[in-house]
């Protein structure tokens, strides 16, 4: 996956513009970071690497940079 | 003007005469459907008005279909609505129906625009606040004899578009659909021609004003087109989730 792939991915997620993907970002800042976006989370890195995530694992990421690393396969 | 629309199915019938409608306020109209000369001519037809990006694809390939979206994208554009007119007719009594067949009705007529709406709500492709409308039908709640995929695709259409109303509201997305009985279209006329001979027009020998089923009578295209551009319109900004029935005087 591309990193362009991935930003898409997260700014879904995080229903926020693709300007505001940045690694630094905090999760916890954004108001969207939810139970839905739990399973956004558990969804695409299922269909990226075929790992399936427990939503305590993902509740326990900090940082959009965090994302960027679950997604790697 | 300055508005950017999606019209699937806008090759004729509804579909057409919503791009004819929405076509007032808007800078960008992404056209789908299956004929691409058909979308061509309806590209001609508003040169020099507005920018149409006409999209050949075949909703039923489920893995392509947000290829449509992609036209955002490239072009740079974020919508302000999506209309989705495709649709697929069929009279199949219960005995002769098949497994395919419902499949394709599903396929066409729901899973389709369940799959584009999910990604239309991504903020890559559509902007706060922007509408939803799909066409449905009057069958869907009057369960008419021999169109029984038919009807139950279109209800299940309506029940979708209810849990997605509730599911959108952060981003103030709404999601309505229109429910017509009989429309002039040329989907219609087919079906017409395939029924007539096998119905009598007056079976229970009362006059046609208490027999006939649609007392207004067939509903012309466009006017099925100006409700679905008041759903997109602002002046529908607090409504969402609901089913919108044109029946012109359909007892239901």
């Amino acid at each position: 996956m591309t990193r362009e792939e991935k930003i898409e991915i997260i700014a879904d997620i995080l229903e926020i513009e693709l300007e505001e993907v940045t690694e630094e970002a905090v999760l916890a800042d954004f108001d969207t970071w939810d139970s839905v976006a739990v399973l956004g989370v558990i969804s695409a890195v299922s269909e990226a690497t075929g790992r399936y995530l427990h939503a305590e694992e993902i509740l326990q990421l900090s940082t959009i940079g965090d994302l960027f690393r679950i997604l790697e396969p | 003007m300055g508005k950017n629309y999606l019209v699937v199915g806008a090759s004729s019938g509804i579909g057409k005469a919503c791009v004819d409608k929405l076509s007032d306020e808007a800078d960008n109209i992404i056209i789908a459907a299956r004929s691409k000369d058909k979308l061509n001519e309806i590209k001609e037809q508003y040169e020099g008005k507005l920018n149409i990006y006409p999209v050949s694809c075949d909703v039923t390939d489920l893995e392509h279909i947000n290829t449509i979206l992609e036209t955002c994208k490239v072009k740079d554009i974020k919508l302000n609505g999506m209309v989705y007119s495709a649709g697929m007719d069929g009279t199949w009594p219960i005995k002769v129906n098949n497994t395919v067949l419902m499949q394709e009705m599903m396929k066409v007529n729901c899973f389709a625009f369940v799959e584009l709406a999910k990604n239309f709500y991504s903020k890559r492709f559509s902007q706060d606040g922007a509408s939803i409308v799909a066409i449905s039908s009057i069958a869907s709640l009057t369960n008419e004899v021999g169109m029984s995929s038919y009807c139950a695709s279109k209800a299940a259409l309506n029940s979708y578009i209810k849990t997605m109303a509730k599911e959108f509201l952060r981003r103030r997305i709404r999601v309505n659909a229109v429910l017509p009985a009989g429309v002039s279209t040329p989907m219609a006329e087919e079906k017409g021609k395939l029924l007539s001979g096998l119905v009598p027009a007056e079976s229970v020998g009362q006059s046609k004003a208490f027999s006939d089923p649609q007392p207004l009578g067939t509903i012309p295209a466009d006017i099925i087109a100006a409700q679905v551009a008041f759903l997109v319109s602002e002046y529908a900004g607090y409504t969402t989730g609901e089913l919108l029935t044109i029946g012109a005087g359909w007892a239901y």
